[in-house]
């Protein structure tokens, strides 16, 4: 699986003083700051895992530790590491941020550091000061605060007016600021201010699944101290102590490793690894992963024609994969970001460089501007079409990010056709750029492969990519004289 | 003990100004004048404006930087903050009170050594510019858009608020603010898709407009406030765009048909003059003349689109309008005939004696053509000529004059090609327009950070008070009025 070097093409961190001053002034900004930073590094999948297990770890260690606080004992409190597991699992839909395990954390930490104080009124003064500051740099889990503070505080406090009354404030607070948001036009509903459905992307779609972890907290909270007062598991004996902590981590272990099984999608999960390879121009990796795969899926074709063309295998290979007529190796848009972004991979391949360009610049324009992978592709076309300034800017913003070196590369290329005619790839590319302008597709696609063609006569996947055209759609008699012609 | 700790506190603050207040000694001189970003030589600012912020070109290596700013006998030293000189906004007011021209001298460190460049000169003009601007911000994109919203921009700061976003109603395309005399309190906007309809704000009274009608082309599209605000011109459009191969323009929009009708504030209904929706025709872009008895338009001969659609070549047209009866005259004065070029939004004046409008080789959307640059009739003796110290090499367009007439604010693509951004220029009683001056941010990184464009940039004579839950609650709840 490749899921976190999947997330990692998607957005970056940009060390940029004032762009990282003008978000930690919007609500939830640090979280969203501080994902980017994690995410950044995760160009390798184990770094991914590791790093949202370990962050999980801790924020479970922390609510662990918290409950203990209130429990009579600790015997239960494991099960927060249980609630947690869905959280990790969130991270495989694509419309989730990162943002919100990060916040998850943040929350966790200001709960336990509420809990160290003893006075219940210092405490509830406190609360409603951290559910503010979380609610400032987190977002919407200032809610699950406010929740989990209000269980705990029922469970923990003797005084009835700060039992049941004043612990409600941190909830009322974050409600406030919720609606205050609401109306100042920071969001558009209030579900998105208390809700995890504010972690994700803005003009993805949402899912209820964000609110299973935040409702096994919950359970949590009331659970572990109720279980905590009773007898069950009572004992002080170490052996079966140490049993019980061995069987409770072999749960947690178990249903992680269930929850992944039950939870993740095979296709998505193939979809995203295609997309990594892809980008790493890993053919041969890709066209062997396909052979095992069920290839029914449109985008699984377009990325395995893609590989059997750069392999200048696609003639041969065309029509290997379920028919889907042209669709096979051009799948139609479903204005989704990652679809773009493998139709710019698409149409990069086959050298129509204003399509890729187009399909690279939605794509970064739904993933909120901030994608390296397309970042990078804009560079290039911008670049092959001799738009040197604006593909300065994007490598301005790239070298502020763990492409910098890449980008100074890059920037030698600008302002210099020689040394853009001398690129290996680039140049290949440019060569591409055909004198007759038309609007693209206007006369067919197939017109302007023909076109790419007669400007680039060496560029031999376009001719793949045209030959596989007309077999996939049954048009042999322009298969037929593309071959008279001689193309 | 407390007048100690205020003498030792005093002493601190004193300390601390010393060690910022940089003692400079120049020893070198460099014989021309710093290349500025931006570029500020020779620009004319209004007397109420924002701090101008700049740096040297990212070209130029320097260790350190720091500027002088004198007008007359007063000089106010700036030390580089990161890299900006971004002198205080009081010190800034102070010299623009005096209204007289603002020199700048540049030093720039190197190898422990600061040297001084040739002086470069601002015009303080003591006609002021309207408080406000009111914009788009969206990506220069395709067909897919994400977040976008309306904008307002104090000039006198750097202060920024949203007017209304798509955050907030389901990130949906909204578009053609326009301010009838550039009042705050009036003024309107469309929504596309989802909760789709034309907004009409008058004095925090929100109408939800429902603009298609079965005798239209389309919805309401291009606006423009008669200036008794009784009525509102719009042009209706099927537009579609399309993307260049090869061409540097990337993108076409282009009409399949469009008309230009007049819109009853008061009743909800629609004229749809027949001399303004002729079939041969392509009509758009209307604009009324400051004492709303002419309407402004530009019309093109219908073509074949897409086949033709570089052959669009839009004129510049008037016709009289009666605004009491409701009537149009019969016949059509073409303004200035396009051969071979096209016009696109013609703005007039306040005092009505010119007309700036954008001229490029074909077609209506002029943002995406390069060849765009603004032009100028005075309307006295119709001659027309371009602008030449607004337009640049790259795409010069939209455009739209202050209540004074002295100022225009205008999109330029002249910064990397692709992202509009906002120009302002000085406009003297000749129609002479002075070098313009790029809309002052708080720091230079501004527009290379911002990932969009400035849209219809517009003035607007105070802040716009009507909240964004209002808007947005009226298109979520609101059914909204169907036009006659």
């Amino acid at each position: 699986m490749r899921n976190f070097e999947f997330i990692e093409q998607t957005t970056t961190f940009v060390a940029d003083k004032e762009l990282i001053a003008e978000r930690l002034k919007e609500t939830g900004g640090a979280a969203r700051l501080a994902g980017e930073w994690f995410v950044q590094f995760f160009d390798k999948e184990w770094i991914g895992v590791s790093v949202t297990i370990a962050l999980l770890l801790v924020a479970g260690w922390l609510l662990q530790s918290t409950l203990r606080k209130v429990s009579a004992n600790g015997r239960w409190t494991w099960l927060a590491y249980i609630a947690l597991v869905p959280q990790y699992y969130l991270h495989y839909d694509i419309a989730y941020q990162y943002a919100g395990t990060v916040a998850i954390l943040i929350m966790a930490l200001a709960l336990r550091g509420i809990f160290v104080m003893k006075n219940s009124w210092c405490r509830d003064a406190a609360s409603v000061i951290a559910a503010m500051m979380v609610y400032y740099l987190c977002g919407p889990v200032a809610m699950l605060f406010s929740v989990l503070y209000y269980i705990l505080s029922i469970i923990d406090t003797r005084h009835s007016i700060s039992r049941y009354v004043l612990p409600v404030l941190p909830a009322v607070v974050v409600m406030i600021l919720g609606a205050v948001d609401v109306y100042t036009g920071g969001t558009s509903s209030i579900s998105q201010t208390i809700s995890p459905e504010g972690y994700y992307y803005a003009n993805l779609m949402t899912s209820t699944r964000a609110l299973v972890p935040w409702a096994l907290l919950t359970a949590c909270a009331i659970i572990c101290p109720w279980f905590g007062k009773s007898n069950i598991l009572a004992t002080d004996r170490k052996p079966v102590r140490i049993v019980y902590a061995l069987v409770s981590a072999m749960i947690v272990v178990g249903t992680f490793i269930a929850w992944g099984v039950k939870s993740l999608s095979n296709d998505n999960e193939f979809f995203k690894e295609l997309s990594v390879l892809a980008r790493r121009h890993q053919w041969d990796e890709i066209t062997s992963k396909c052979e095992n795969h069920n290839m029914n899926n449109t985008f699984f074709q377009n990325y395995a024609y893609m590989a059997w063309a750069e392999k200048g295998m696609l003639d041969e290979k065309a029509g290997c994969y379920p028919a889907n007529f042209y669709y096979s190796i051009i799948s139609p848009g479903d204005r989704k970001p990652y679809t773009s972004a493998m139709l710019s991979d698409v149409y990069y391949s086959m050298g129509h460089i204003a399509l890729a360009q187009r399909y690279a610049f939605e794509a970064n324009e739904n993933y909120q501007n901030n994608s390296p992978q397309m970042l990078q592709r804009l560079v290039e076309t911008n670049i092959i079409f001799g738009a040197y300034p604006v593909a300065e800017k994007y490598l301005d913003i790239l070298s502020k990010t763990r492409y910098a070196e890449w980008a100074a590369e890059y920037r030698k290329l600008l302002y210099n056709d020689k040394a853009v005619e001398s690129h290996k790839s680039l140049g290949e590319k440019r060569r591409c750029l055909f004198p007759d302008n038309r609007f693209s597709g206007i006369k067919g696609i197939d017109d302007d492969l023909k076109q790419i063609l007669k400007a680039n006569p060496k560029h031999k996947i376009a001719l793949s990519y045209l030959r596989a055209l007309y077999k996939l759609n049954g048009q042999f008699e322009d298969l037929n004289k593309l071959d008279n012609e001689g193309i | 003990m407390k007048a100690f700790r205020i003498y030792i506190l005093s002493a601190l603050a004193f300390a601390l100004l010393a060690s910022c207040a940089k003692n400079i000694e120049v020893t070198g001189h460099i014989n021309n004048k710093p290349a500025l970003f931006p570029d500020i030589d020779g620009i004319t600012v209004p007397v109420n404006i924002a701090p101008i912020v700049f740096t040297l070109a990212d070209s130029l290596s320097h260790d350190d930087l720091n500027a002088v700013f004198s007008n007359g006998s007063q000089e106010i030293s700036v030390s580089a903050d990161d890299g900006d000189i971004r002198i205080s906004k009081s010190d800034w007011q102070e010299l623009l009170a005096k209204g007289s021209n603002i020199e700048i001298r540049v030093r720039q460190l190197d190898n422990g050594e600061w040297s001084e460049y040739e002086p470069v000169t601002i015009t303080v003009s003591k006609d002021s510019i309207d408080p406000y601007i009111a914009y788009r911000l969206i990506e220069p994109g395709y067909e897919i858009w994400a977040e976008m919203g309306i904008y307002q921009r104090c000039l006198e700061d750097f202060d920024e608020e949203a007017v209304i976003t798509n955050k907030t109603t389901s990130y949906n395309c909204m578009n053609c603010h326009s301010f009838h005399n550039r009042s705050a309190d009036k003024w309107l906007f469309h929504m596309r898709k989802d909760h789709g309809g034309t907004y009409i704000i008058d004095n925090g009274q929100i109408e939800k407009l429902n603009t298609k009608t079965p005798n239209t082309i389309s919805a309401l599209v291009y606006p423009s406030w008669h200036p008794s605000g009784r009525y509102v011109a719009f042009s209706t459009n099927d537009t579609k765009q399309m993307f260049h191969t090869t061409d540097r323009n990337r993108i076409e929009v282009f009409d399949y048909k469009s008309d230009v009708v007049v819109y009853d504030v008061e009743n909800h209904t629609i004229l749809n003059p027949s001399i303004l929706s002729r079939e041969d025709k392509f009509e758009t872009f209307p604009t009324f003349s400051p004492d709303g008895k002419t309407l402004y338009f530009c019309s093109a001969d219908s073509v074949t689109i897409p086949a033709e659609y570089n052959k669009a070549f839009y004129s510049l047209c008037s016709i009289s309008f009666n605004p009491d009866t409701k009537e149009f005259s019969d016949s059509i004065t073409t303004v200035y005939k396009a051969d071979s070029c096209s016009v696109s939004f013609p703005r007039i004046s306040p005092d009505g004696r010119f007309l700036m409008f954008t001229r490029h080789g074909y077609g209506n959307f002029s943002i995406w053509h390069k060849d765009a640059d603004l032009w100028m009739i005075n309307l006295q003796n119709f001659g027309a000529a371009p602008c030449a110290a607004l337009n640049s090499d790259d795409v010069d367009s939209y455009h739209s004059w202050s209540s004074n007439g002295r100022w225009v604010i205008f999109s330029s693509r002249r910064l990397d090609g692709l992202y509009t951004r906002p120009y302002i220029a000085y406009i003297d009683s000749n129609g002479e327009t002075a070098k313009p001056f790029l809309l002052p941010q708080a720091d230079t990184g501004y527009y290379k950070r911002l990932m969009k464009s400035f849209n219809i940039p517009e003035f607007v004579n105070g802040k716009i008070k009507t909240s964004q839950y209002d808007i947005s609650s009226k298109a979520r709840n609101d059914a909204g009025i169907d036009l006659k």
